[in-house]
Formats: structure tokens, sequence, C-alpha cells
């Protein structure tokens, strides 16, 4: 248990490293620098700019300004931002919380309907629920987040314009309004994520079904319930799990759409606003929180399985 | 459990614990409806051992789910009446279908290998199956599985509790399923092949070990197989199967002696002897019927050396030649007491 937990850490710090070298080089190719953000372009002297950027390290070879990075980087210091002058890791230190939050409760939700609802239509695979459920998943899936969360916007902000929160509210401050203006957005992107949770325990289920195991049970007396929910699902979750731990990574990273529309100071919105103003440094670090969660996430669940799975277990 | 041994009373004394009455599963097909079982009547007495014995797909097996109702979707009991310990099992509805099955009678699968739950322990599943009908006091089912497993030889069972089904052996695992089957001691016990898929040296063991126990405990046993040699070594009685119907059913010592029926009189043959020396072992020619379209006749008459025009177009009735041996034959009076002896078209 504790040499492969190891051996995954130690692959774990590689991933993020190769992740960083790759951020950094491929921004490097976008035309302009950190510099020309921060003299501008109108009214600056070359010789302006040229001391921006011998203060700022821009007239180094780039593999010194990588190595540089990686230094600041590993401290959790990621420079400053040239848009809002504040350090970057006290701005992440703020966003990531918010993003956090809304996966978290996503991935909550989006269990909570998709396992239950998937094993319910592999029961009855063919059946009337099967179908119903097959076929509001495919309209699930098909309308665009974006068009979700406005729609729900505009309903709230029509019928029930008291219940929710337009604006953000951190939960340290008051956990029921930040529940209130959670409740939107989650319920916007839990809508796909609960579809293809459930899509995903569904087929995982279909196919323990079928396995010798669960009619030695139903020989043996145990309840149709019990039989499903504890011999089947036991079996099935493995790969149910690996995916939900997939979800959260595509989560964290992928709420742009929506933490824009409903105005959440989120990872995703600081990303936007990072590339809009050509914020170097703010998208940088970004992109590597973004993989640290993604490949912390995925390893966690590979430490999972053997606690799920008892033939993976090491003797 | 005080319940007075029926091995102990004489054989026509014993009430019937199973009563199948032409049972009909069909399952549903591309190519039309296949009823693999059609119209199987037999029954099983208090305390002893019927064998069942066919080929694959003959039907054995459907049977067999058929009675405790896990024959798998789309399969179904299209008709008859099966009566488990005085209870009509298909008229039983949720509740009451659960608790018969595994309590009145309990059911031994083929492969130990799937048969068991991966993900939990052989404790656990044993003790699942006494939860299943009602007992909760961790103690006692702590003391019942150990007991259990100490039924089946399991060294150290205490030990085995903790143990996942992978870091068994095939045999120990059969054993575990043995012991899932006899642990709510039930009145019959269902064996579907239990030592198909052993090895030939654990398959003696298993078998002592089901002989054992119905016998310690008063268990009748219904014993599905292919293999000819477990019958002898194990039954009392034996019903053969062909295509979905049973076409001999007698006496093991009849049976073996003086069967009636040609297709029985064809297994017997093809048994591998020691003492038959070098040389082919004599096999059937032909295959049995195609179940989506049955021959109208006998379902054995394309590979019947005694075929007559009559057995293309009559289906025989399984009737009563001699005492307790029925068989499914036209010409069973003409042929006289027993094929055996005669020679079989097709054999080398």
């Amino acid at each position: 248990m504790i040499r492969p937990a190891l051996t995954r850490l130690a692959s774990l710090f590689g991933v993020l490293l190769v992740v960083s070298m790759l951020v950094f080089f491929l921004g490097s190719l976008i035309p302009g620098d950190l510099a020309s953000v921060i003299v501008g372009h109108e009214g600056a002297t070359p010789e302006q700019f040229e001391r921006v950027r011998r203060e700022l390290g821009l007239d180094q070879p780039l593999i010194v300004q990588y190595l540089n990075w990686l230094g600041n980087a590993v401290t959790g210091d990621f420079g400053t931002s040239p848009i809002t002058a504040r350090e970057v890791s006290a701005d992440i230190a703020q966003q990531f919380p918010v993003s956090l939050e809304l996966a978290l409760l996503c991935l909550v939700t989006s269990t909570v309907i998709g396992v239950p609802v998937g094993i319910k239509a592999a029961v009855s695979n063919k059946g009337w629920v099967d179908a119903a459920m097959r076929a509001s998943l495919l309209v699930m899936f098909s309308v665009p987040v974006f068009v979700v969360g406005i729609l729900l916007l505009l309903f709230a902000s029509a019928f029930a314009p008291d219940l929710f929160n337009v604006t953000y509210v951190p939960w340290q401050q008051d956990l029921v309004g930040n529940l209130r203006s959670m409740a939107l957005p989650v319920a916007t992107i839990t809508l796909p994520f609960a579809a293809m949770t459930m899509q995903m325990t569904r087929s995982a289920t279909l196919e323990v079904l079928s396995d010798p195991y669960i009619t030695t049970a139903r020989a043996v007396g145990v309840k149709r319930r019990r039989v499903h929910y504890v011999h089947a699902l036991r079996n099935a979750l493995p790969p149910v799990v690996t995916f939900l731990g997939f979800q959260f990574g595509v989560m964290m990273g992928g709420l742009l759409v929506v933490e824009q529309i409903f105005s959440l100071p989120g990872l995703g919105r600081g990303m936007l606003d990072a590339i809009n103003n050509r914020d170097y440094p703010s998208v940088t670090a970004i992109t590597m929180v973004f993989a640290a969660v993604f490949v912390v996430v995925n390893a966690a669940i590979d430490l999972l399985y053997p606690v799920l799975d008892p033939r993976q277990r090491s003797r | 459990m005080e319940r007075l041994n029926p091995a102990d009373a004489g054989p026509e004394t014993r009430a019937n614990v199973l009563t199948v009455t032409d049972l009909q599963t069909a399952f549903p097909t591309r190519r039309g409806t296949v009823r693999a079982v059609d119209g199987v009547s037999f029954d099983v007495r208090e305390g002893e051992t019927l064998g069942l014995v066919g080929e694959s797909g003959s039907g054995k097996s459907v049977t067999a789910m058929s009675i405790l109702r896990l024959v798998a979707a789309p399969g179904r009991i299209e008709s008859g009446r099966i009566e488990l310990a005085g209870q009509d099992v298909l008229a039983l509805e949720g509740e009451e279908l659960r608790r018969v099955r595994g309590s009145i009678a309990g059911m031994v699968f083929q492969n130990p290998m799937t048969a068991l739950n991966p993900s939990f322990t052989v404790g656990w599943q044993l003790m699942e199956a006494l939860r299943a009908h009602g007992v909760r006091d961790p103690e006692e089912l702590q003391r019942r599985v150990e007991q259990a497993l100490a039924a089946v030889g399991m060294p150290d069972p205490a030990r085995q509790l903790d143990t996942y089904p992978h870091q068994m052996s095939g045999g120990m695992r059969q054993r575990v399923v043995i012991a899932m089957g006899m642990i709510n001691e039930p009145r019959l016990l269902i064996a579907d092949e239990p030592t198909t898929a052993l090895d030939v040296t654990i398959q003696a063991q298993v078998l002592n070990l089901m002989k054992r126990l119905t016998r310690e405990h008063g268990t009748a046993l219904l014993l599905i197989t292919h293999n000819m040699g477990v019958i002898a070594r194990m039954c009392d009685r034996v019903a053969v199967m062909y295509a979905g119907e049973i076409v001999e059913e007698a006496l093991v010592r009849t049976l073996f002696s003086a069967p009636k029926h040609p297709y029985t009189s064809g297994l017997l043959r093809s048994i591998p002897r020691a003492d038959h020396g070098r040389g082919k072992v004599p096999t059937m020619t032909g295959f049995p019927p195609d179940m989506a379209a049955p021959p109208s006749g006998c379902r054995f008459a394309d590979r019947c050396p005694y075929v007559v025009d009559a057995c293309l177009s009559d289906r025989p009735a399984l009737v009563e030649v001699e005492s307790a041996h029925k068989t499914r034959c036209l010409r069973v009076q003409e042929l006289g007491g027993s094929v055996a002896d005669l020679t079989v078209r097709g054999v080398a």
C-alpha cells in the first residue's frame, strides 16, 4: 500500500513538471509578452520597453526564464498580475474555494441523482423506466450548458426572484446565502453530469447484473433491492468512481461558462479574464492549478481501487 | 433442527418435497419461441437423491432454475405446476417467493469461480444468506457461519470468515457455495453441475461431501449433471432429459442394467470404460433437434437406430412400463425388456 502510493506520488510530480513546461513554452510562442502588456502599445518608447523587459527578466534565454519561474512556482509564488497588481497566488487563493465548492456540490448532486437512477434504469432494462430515462438523458446531454444556465436564470428571476442570490456570497460569511447563490449554477451543470453519471452507472450495473453471483444472492433469498444496491452496486462501482473522478477534474476546469453566466468569482472566470487581458502569469498559474487538481484526483482514484476491489489488494 | 431423518423411512412412505408437473419454460428468440423445458414432470421425495441427466441444451439447467423461479428474462415459465414442500411456487409473489428461496430449497451452482461475489468476504456472504432469512444476532451469525464452514470441511473456519473468494482454490470455493446452499437448512438442495468446473481429483471430494451433508441433514438432493458416473455414484433415482423432455425415469440400478429408451442406452454406451481397453469411445451420431422448431414426432427419432415411420409422426408419451420405471418410446413393448444389448446404429 505504501510503495505504490510513493511511486504514484513521484509520477504525479513528473506529470506536473511536463505540464509546466508545455504551459510555459507554449505561452512564450504567443506574440507579445508581459512587458508589452504592462507598457502598453501606444506612447511607450523602445527604451522604456527594454527597461521593463530587463526588470522582468524577459531579456534572458527562455530556459533561464523557465527555471526562474519554476523555482518561484515551487514556493507558491507565481508572480504579480500586471492587471490587478496583486500577487497571482493571492487571486487564486480567493478563486479556488469558489470553484472547488461548485465542483464538489456538482459532484454530490450528480452522484446522488445519477447513481440510483442508473441502477433503476439497469434493473428495468428495456422497460418503460429505462426508456423514459434514456430519452430525458439525451435531452440533458444535448442542450448546451449556456442555454440551460440562461434559461434557469430567466425562470428564476421571473418566478422566484427572492429565492436565489444573483451575487456570490462566500460560505464563510453566510452559508444559506452561499447555497442560494450556488443553487442555479449547480443545477445547470448537474443536468449533463448527472446524465453522464447515470449512463455510466447503468452500463456498469447492467454488466454486473448478469454475473452468476447475482443469481447466487437471489437464490439464497436476499431481498431484491439489497441485491441491486449492495451485491451488484459494489461490483459496478470501480468504473463509476473512475468516471466521477474524471468528471471532477473536468468540472474544476470546465466551469468557465457557468461561472461567467452566474458571475461567480471562481477560477474559470479568473482564467477568462486573464486570457482576455493577456495576463500571462495568471493564465500560467491557473492552468497549473487545473492540471494539479486533475492529476491529484486521478491519483487518489487509483489509490482507491484496492479499497473498492479486493482482488487488487496485494496480499 | 429436530426433524425426523426421512432417509430412515422406507422410500414408499416418504412424502414428496418437490413435485413438478408439466413444466414449460420458454425463451423468445429471433427465430421463434424455444421451449427449453417442454412438459417436464417429476418428483423428489424427502431425503432422496434424484439425478437429472442429459447433454448440454437438454433443458436440465433451465428446469433447475425454474424451480426457484430464477430463470433470467426474457426466459419465462409458461405453464405447469411446481409444488415445493406443499407450496405452489408459481403462485407465490414477492416476499413469499423470496422466503422460499434458500430456506426450503437451496442451490449450488456450476462454477465456483463466478458463483461467489468477488467484492465481499466469504464470511459476509454466508452471513448474508442467514440475514436474508431473519437471523440478526451477530454472535449467532458468526457461530452458524463457522459451523457451516466446518461442516463442509474448511480448515480453520474462524479464519476463513475474512477471506475473499479470489484467495481460495476452486475446490474450497465450491465448499463455500455448498455451505451457502445448506446454511438455512433447506429440505431440498438443487445442485446444477456442481463438480463440472472442478479438477477431477477435487470432484470426488466434493461429491462425497454433498452426499454426507444431505444424508446427515435428511436433505433431498436434485443433482443435475451430464456425467453418468456421477449419477451412478450419488443418486437413488434418475431422470434422463432430451430436447426439453424427460425420456426415461427409473431407479439408478434399473436404469444402468436395463435402460428402456434408445437415448439412455446410447448415453450409457458412450461412458469411457477402463476395461474396454484402447480405442474409440462409442459416441452417438447426429445432433439434438432445433428447439425453435422441434419435430412433431419423437424428438430422438432422427438419431434413433430403431426409428419407424410412426416415430416421425406420433409424439410418444412418458408411460410407466414397469413399477417406478417410465419411458417415452413408441416401440418400448416391441423392443422388449432392454435395448442395451442391441447394436446401435452409428456406434463404432
